[in-house]
C-alpha cells in the first residue's frame, strides 16, 4: 500500500497520486523507458496496473462519497499523465482504506526488461 | 490478560469479559489453568516474526510519538495472537505485518492476505489514529475504516482478525 499513499498537493490543498494512462499499446514501455534528471530509471520495481473500474468501485465506497477523482494532465513530455484527487478532508484511516485497494485491486505487476 | 473462546466450527474467536463466568471451569490439579495463561509465563515464538520487521520499521521513524504508538499496537497484537496460541486455537498461518511511514509522518501498518488487507493509519495525535480493512470478491467486497478510540483497540483488532482469519 505505501507505493498507493497520496502526497498532498500544498498548492491544491488535495491529496495526489501521479498515474499514466494506458491510452494504447506504448504507454506501458514509454513509463518503464522514463528516466529521472540524474539518467536513472523512475520506476526501477515496473509500473502496477489498475483497471479503471477498480477505480471507479472505491469511488463508490460510502466512505469515499466521491471524493476520489481523476483527471488528465497532459505533460510536456508525457502525454499519458494524469493524477487520482482526493479531498483534502479525507480522513486517515479512509486514505489507507483507499491505498490498501489500489494495492488490491492491481491486476499486475509489469517489469522492465533488464 | 483478556480471555478469549474459538468456536469449534467457524474458528471465530470471542472475547470474554471478565463479569462473565469462566464457560469451562476446570480443577486445576498441577500447572496452571488453561484459561488463566498469563503472558509473562510463556513467549510466543512461533508469532514473534509477525510484527518484528514492523517493529523494526516504526523503531526508525521520524516521529518517535508515532512510532511508539505502532509499537505499543504491535505488542498487543503479539499478545492477543500468542494468547490465541498458547490456548490452542487454530489459526491457520498468518502473514507478517508491514509498516510504511508516510510523507506527514503518519505510520501505518498492514497486514496483506490473499483476499484481503487489514491495516491501522496512525497519527500524531492518537484521537486520529484509525483501522481499515477491504476485502476482494472473495471475501465479498467487504470495505470498512474507523477511528481506534472508539471500540477499543483489541476488540477492533479481534473484529479485523476474525475477518481475515484464514481458518476462520
Amino acid at each position: 500500500m505505501n507505493l498507493f499513499l497520496f502526497e498532498l498537493d500544498k498548492e491544491t490543498n488535495e491529496w495526489k497520486q501521479s498515474i499514466n494512462w494506458e491510452d494504447d499499446e506504448g504507454a506501458v514501455g514509454f513509463t518503464l523507458a522514463r528516466k529521472k534528471d540524474d539518467g536513472s530509471f523512475s520506476y526501477k520495481c515496473g509500473v502496477a496496473r489498475i483497471p479503471r473500474a477498480e477505480i471507479d468501485k472505491i469511488r463508490n465506497f460510502p466512505q469515499v462519497e466521491g471524493r476520489l477523482t481523476y483527471n488528465r494532465d497532459v505533460l510536456d513530455d508525457n502525454q499519458y499523465h494524469g493524477n487520482l484527487l482526493l479531498d483534502q478532508a479525507v480522513t486517515k484511516p479512509v486514505r489507507g482504506l483507499i491505498a490498501s485497494s489500489l494495492a488490491l485491486a492491481c491486476s499486475c505487476i509489469i517489469y522492465r526488461n533488464q | 490478560m483478556m480471555q478469549y473462546v474459538q468456536e469449534t466450527d467457524s474458528k471465530i474467536i470471542f472475547y470474554l469479559s471478565s463479569a462473565q463466568p469462566d464457560p469451562f471451569p476446570a480443577t486445576v490439579e498441577y500447572g496452571t489453568r488453561p484459561s488463566a495463561l498469563h503472558k509473562y509465563f510463556f513467549s510466543p515464538p512461533k508469532y514473534s516474526s509477525l510484527v518484528r520487521e514492523a517493529w523494526e520499521t516504526s523503531s526508525k521513524a521520524r516521529n518517535q510519538k508515532v512510532g511508539k504508538q505502532a509499537r505499543t499496537l504491535l505488542s498487543l497484537i503479539q499478545e492477543v495472537i500468542g494468547s490465541f496460541e498458547l490456548s490452542g486455537f487454530d489459526l491457520g498461518s498468518l502473514p507478517p505485518f508491514k509498516a510504511f511511514e508516510a510523507e506527514d509522518e503518519s505510520v501505518y501498518l498492514e497486514w496483506i492476505f490473499e483476499h484481503a488487507r487489514v491495516g491501522f493509519a496512525l497519527d500524531p495525535n492518537p484521537e486520529q489514529s484509525g483501522w481499515f480493512l477491504v476485502s476482494d470478491r472473495t471475501l465479498g467486497n467487504a470495505n470498512a475504516a474507523g477511528l481506534l478510540s472508539g471500540l477499543g483497540v483489541e476488540r477492533t483488532f479481534l473484529w479485523l482478525f476474525n475477518f481475515v482469519n484464514p481458518k476462520a
